[in-house]
């Protein structure tokens, strides 16, 4: 059976890919931080003016800030907010791209050739103008930034969709269903949407991966979130100050921004095994 | 196949390098020449005989030696135009273009005689006609040398003596004829209607100890000497304003030997402190860091809620945050420095009371806007503060931080009802009249006051010669502004100059505050 | 006439579209096998200027975008032109001359005409005019993008070849890691890692900028300058375009005309030089076509962060002033070239690969 067999190769993956088993680890990790941080009793906002820019200590395992605010803390924050972020923007962009996908791919003709003229034209524009433009026009804040992340990064999964759609629209369940008049909606979310939903988790975590590097770009730039909020890229930004009296304050953030990402990416490699098995087929040869 | 690959790369490479190549053609863009030099082997900035002195942030291509207020403005213009004399803060003269300047007997005549022989940096000569141009356009462009209402006349006497007449007695003539005040070149501007300078196309005519050489927009200002400065031409041939928008970077080039001064932040000195290489001068330049309410926003028109917002503050933790070390700041109660002679502390002093603050503020706005300067992180760190100290009392600040041109657009404009609180910092002079063009309603009235009392008051300081009058009044004014509830100052601090042990002649040049060097041509690199 | 059959052996390596026929020339006494592509060649023009007639409305469509996000931005264009001098009187009769009391449309046909002609307005804050800034600044950036994304794509080919054909030896585990470790890097951390070691640390390169001021003639000081932001650059590219070729690579491996040689004998370095290159090379050339674009925006964090004057602190500061007029024309030109972009690699595509049969 097709489904077991591309369980068996996850399975496989995950206990013989040394990276897949970190990254899954790391994830793992990191969510349940970011989770439970709110529980500890240290407030990341507090100001302690007297005791800025301390170096580690006991009281403060990663020192204090130019506020005086312990720095540990605001990196679990600020991993709050950029994981929140990556995942709110991956939903958006997922909905939209699924939606225009779906549409495009199910119904043909004009209103193809109409939506996908939509996905060029805002694919034309590089991302980090279209963002920081519409940046300017929205108020600063975590709503508008994962909107605005969202709605630049939705082309590709429409893209990817619409193949998909494509291919499924042509198999026999789904031209039976339509054949006996189901309502096109009815069609689309039961028949074809489950065909299509390996491409999309595998789309899923790329554009996770990705929201977040965007995040910590424009966070970076200045054009992410409003202080005192903090977030990996925000801190970095405010690290660059102190990169010779406190070069850890610029490591710690960036560090977590690489592993998390790459958690996120080997993620979806791994899941692509779930998605084509003719992959697997060639790699087991070896 | 592989021919057809080979050609089609080459036409891609040849086409982009055209596009490259049409760019290159720019008479900006150097022909890059296989030249070795012997100068890249030291880390110096390029040659001897060059003082590069960074600088926070951009003039812009535009200079206008009338009207320019912000501080790399004043800096350039101070390099290239001259005052006809200057007022250093501890009292004492510097006759530039003006040999003397004395009053009459009732104050009401100033007599200004120029030096002989005076030469613009273009080699005409410069005479009284050029001083009473100058005068005449600084009445014409804004009111700040009006004395009740009526302007101060500049006549000629002859082409080396200039007459000014004052329409009333006032204390702080000598400051305010000389602060700020670049004398213009009547031969070049008259003909102009405008007063805006080009500095990328159009060469610039001043009196100053420098001429500017050259601007690449957004990375350098470079001044050469200007051999017919009054006072004698420079001792160094080139002076570089780096323009540097980012500290981090700033303090990496100091060290490397690539910039030779540098205002330095206190968080940022350690490198610098026990180090032989530089040298540590702290100055004050009675500068007050401030913060202002809105009057015109909805929310700030009631008076006790603003009373509400300035008791939720505390002074030593906003100076605190952004200065880091007492040693750097002075608390103060009041619009005058701490140093000056009128500074009163008889005044309504805000001190932090949580309780009574929540009370005051109950009824009003729990969402507020604080505008300020992005760049300047002693402002972000008092921003940060401020919306801390008022998160504590539930009211939500949102910090919205721009550059230096954009929030002097913002901050100057009025009727601006889009922030409710501005943060800022002002250095006026030595005498308690130059700060009148902060509150009074006719003149530029940057706090946006407008109250006919403090107006009035102003008026009175000015008019009187008495000292002991002038004290009681300005005490006053200080109490009377503090009631208010608009105007909330934090206190004044010393500034920081970190040089390389290469600039000498510092003590010579003097540092005065906005132009850090007091004249430039007196300093050395050894 | 020689019979048709015998023409057949012309048959292997006929690319689609072509057709075998007979024709009588002077050569060989009259008679001989000539294929006929005309028809082919007619095609390709057929799809390039098809191609090129369906980026205009896109382009079109850019400026409509642009042209919107304008007027909806919270400025007052006048305020790009008058000082704060001016009186109303003075404000008004130049609103008039500059044509911003006219409808909609007729500002709009005129943005666009100004815009051909290269004239991309002022900025609001400094009152210059823009094309002269992009003059200096674009030339600033294709300096340093062109070479690092070079060097980036050759180096990709080298590492991508390599690591495709030694899959899941330690050579592809390497590269791949590597690789992967990369693209999850954010560019700005780098730079600045790289700025405190290179720079400060171990004193080896100058920290900013692109010249020593009075060094401006130096090649060796600019070389200096320039050693920093285009290693970082390089590597922010390179990941990207190796892993683009270790997959084209691998899945090349695959196909038949790969394991036609092997039993043909050709040794490895072989097969992999001479007929999986190609393969490989050719969709890569198309990616050359949508770097286009990167020659203006490819490196707005690393200039910002090395203070290199090209077009990236321009824009963030352009962006961080909203400074609209500047931040439109850069969203104009990106916008274009990413569709001419678009278009040259739609179009190298074509020329390069004779497989193409479908024409969509």
């Amino acid at each position: 059976m097709k489904k077991n067999r591309r369980l068996e190769n996850v399975k496989y993956e995950f206990k013989h890919n040394k990276q897949a088993i970190f990254a899954a680890a790391y994830l793992i990790i990191i969510i349940c931080i970011s989770i439970f941080v709110v529980f500890v009793n240290v407030d990341p906002d507090a100001i302690d003016v007297a005791h800025k820019l301390q170096a580690p200590s006991g009281a403060h395992w990663f020192g204090t800030d130019e506020m005086g605010r312990d720095y540990l803390i605001r990196v679990l924050y600020g991993g709050r907010v950029s994981l929140l972020v990556g995942v709110l923007a991956m939903l958006t962009s997922i909905v939209i791209g699924v939606a225009v996908g779906m549409v495009s791919g199910y119904f043909g003709g004009i209103v193809d050739s109409i939506l996908m003229r939509m996905v060029d034209v805002f694919s034309s524009i590089p991302w980090i103008i279209m963002v920081t433009v519409f940046g300017l026009l929205f108020k600063r804040g975590l709503f508008s930034i994962i909107i605005v992340i969202g709605l630049f990064s939705w082309m590709e999964i429409a893209r990817l969709v619409r193949s998909e759609v494509l291919s499924a629209k042509e198999r026999e369940y789904v031209q039976y269903a339509r054949f006996i008049g189901t309502h096109p909606s009815h069609v689309m979310i039961k028949h074809v949407l489950p065909s299509v939903f390996p491409t999309i988790i595998t789309a899923a975590t790329a554009a996770i991966a990705s929201a977040i590097m965007v995040e910590s770009s424009l966070s970076f730039l200045g054009l992410g979130v409003a202080a005192p909020m903090s977030s990996w890229g925000s801190l970095l930004q405010s690290s660059q100050q102190y990169l010779q009296k406190a070069p850890y304050m610029a490591v710690l953030p960036g560090i977590l921004i690489i592993l998390t990402v790459y958690s996120f990416n080997k993620l979806g490699d791994v899941l692509r095994v779930f998605v084509e098995p003719k992959i697997t087929a060639g790699e087991k040869d070896e | 196949m592989k021919k057809r690959l080979v050609s089609i790369l080459l036409c891609a490479v040849l086409a982009v390098t055209a596009l490259a190549g049409c760019g290159s053609s720019d008479p900006e863009e150097e022909a890059k020449s296989k030249a070795a030099t012997e100068g890249s082997k030291e880390t110096t900035s390029g040659t001897d005989g060059i003082f590069t002195y960074a600088i926070g942030g951009d003039t812009g291509n535009t200079l206008n030696p009338l009207t320019a207020d912000d501080r790399w403005g004043l800096m350039t213009c101070h390099l290239l135009y001259a005052p006809a004399y200057y007022i250093y803060p501890d009292g004492t003269t510097d006759y530039i273009l003006a040999e003397s300047m004395e009053a009459s007997e009732d104050g009401l005549t100033y007599t200004m005689k120029l030096k002989d022989g005076l030469k613009w940096s273009d080699g005409e000569a410069l005479t009284a006609e050029d001083i009473v141009f100058t005068y005449d356009k600084v009445n014409e462009e804004s009111q700040n040398l009006y004395i009740e209402g009526q302007p101060i006349k500049v006549e000629k006497e002859d082409d080396l003596t200039v007459k000014f007449t004052l329409p009333a007695v006032c204390a702080s003539a000598t400051e305010i004829l000389s602060s700020e005040v670049s004398i213009l070149p009547k031969h070049i501007f008259e003909s102009k209607n405008t007063f805006d300078i080009n500095m990328l196309e159009e060469e610039v005519v001043g009196a100053g100890p420098y001429m500017l050489e050259e601007y690449k927009t957004g990375q350098y200002l470079k001044f050469k000497k200007n051999p017919n400065y009054a006072n004698g031409e420079a001792a160094i041939d080139t002076i570089v304003y780096r323009i540097i928008e980012k500290n981090d970077t700033a303090t990496l080039a100091l060290q490397n030997g690539e910039i030779d001064a540098w205002i330095g932040l206190p968080d940022m000195l350690e490198p610098f402190q026990d180090n032989d290489n530089f040298n540590i001068n702290n100055y004050s330049e009675g500068r007050v860091a401030y913060m202002r309410l809105n009057p015109m926003t909805e929310s700030m028109k009631d008076k006790s809620y603003r009373e509400g917002i300035l008791q939720a503050l505390d002074r030593n933790e906003i100076m605190l945050a952004a200065y880091s070390d007492e040693e750097f700041y002075n608390i103060g109660y009041s619009f005058l420095p701490g140093n000056n002679k009128f500074y009163s502390e008889d005044v309504e002093k805000w001190e932090q009371n949580l309780d009574k603050a929540k009370e005051l503020t109950a009824n009003g706005s729990k969402a507020l806007k604080l505008c300020y300067v992005e760049e300047d992180a002693v402002q972000t760190n008092q921003a940060l503060t401020i919306q801390a100290e008022l998160k504590e009392i539930g009211i939500q600040v949102e910090l919205v931080g721009m550059n230096q041109a954009a929030y002097m657009k913002v901050a100057y404009d009025n009727s601006n009802t889009e922030y409710d609180i501005f943060l800022g910092g002002y250095v006026m002079g030595v005498d308690p009249d130059m700060y009148s063009m902060l509150f009074v309603s006719i003149k530029d009235n940057m706090i946006n006051y407008s109250s006919k009392e403090i107006d009035e008051l102003f008026a009175k300081g000015n008019a009187t010669l008495d000292e002991n009058e002038r004290k009681e009044i300005y005490a006053e004014v200080q109490r009377k502004i503090s009631e208010e509830a608009i105007f909330y100052p934090f206190g004044s601090n010393l500034r920081t100059l970190v040089t390389s042990s290469r600039v000498d002649g510092i003590d010579d040049a003097q540092l005065v505050p906005i132009y850090t060097f007091g004249d430039l041509s007196k300093l050395k690199l050894k | 006439m020689p019979p048709f059959f015998k023409c057949q052996a012309y048959l292997s390596g006929i690319p689609a579209g072509c057709r075998l026929g007979v024709k009588y020339t002077k050569v060989n006494a009259g008679r001989t096998c000539v294929r006929y592509c005309t028809k082919r060649r007619k095609i390709m023009l057929k799809y390039i200027v098809k191609r090129i007639l369906q980026a205009i409305p896109l382009l079109l469509l850019i400026t409509v975008i642009c042209f919107t996000l304008i007027n909806l931005a919270p400025y007052d264009a006048i305020d790009s032109i008058t000082t704060p001098d001016m009186t109303q009187a003075e404000v008004e009769a130049k609103r008039e001359a500059y044509g911003l009391n006219d409808p909609v449309i007729v500002q709009y046909g005129r943005w666009v005409g100004n815009l051909l002609q290269g004239n991309f307005g002022y900025s609001l804050l400094s009152h210059t005019s823009i094309k002269y800034d992009l003059k200096i600044r674009i030339p600033a950036t294709i300096k340093l993008v062109l070479p690092a994304y070079l060097t980036a794509f050759f180096l990709s080919i080298v590492l991508g070849l390599i690591a495709g054909s030694h899959k899941n030896k330690w050579q592809d585990k390497l590269i791949d890691g590597l690789c992967s470790v990369g693209i999850s890097m954010p560019t700005f951390w780098f730079a600045m890692i790289m700025m405190y070691l290179l720079g400060y640390k171990f004193k080896i390169f100058p920290l900013m900028g692109m010249h020593t001021i009075g060094l401006e003639n130096s090649f060796a000081d600019y070389m200096k300058h320039f050693m920093m932001p285009y290693i970082v650059l390089t590597i922010g590219f390179l990941p990207d375009l190796t892993r683009y070729v270790r997959g084209s690579t691998i899945g090349q491996l695959k196909e038949d005309y790969v394991i036609v040689q092997q039993a043909f004998g050709a040794k490895k370095a072989e097969i992999l030089f001479r007929h999986v290159s190609k393969n490989v090379l050719i969709p890569l050339i198309t990616k050359l076509g949508m770097a286009l674009p990167m020659l203006v925006t490819g490196a707005v964090i690393t200039e910002t962060i090395f203070a290199w004057p090209g077009i990236g602190p321009y824009f963030v500061s352009a962006i961080q002033a909203m400074d609209y007029p500047i931040v439109m024309s850069i969203l104009v030109l990106s916008g274009t070239l990413i569709i001419l972009g678009n278009l040259l690699s739609d179009i190298l595509y074509c020329l390069t690969d004779p497989r193409i049969k479908s024409m969509k």
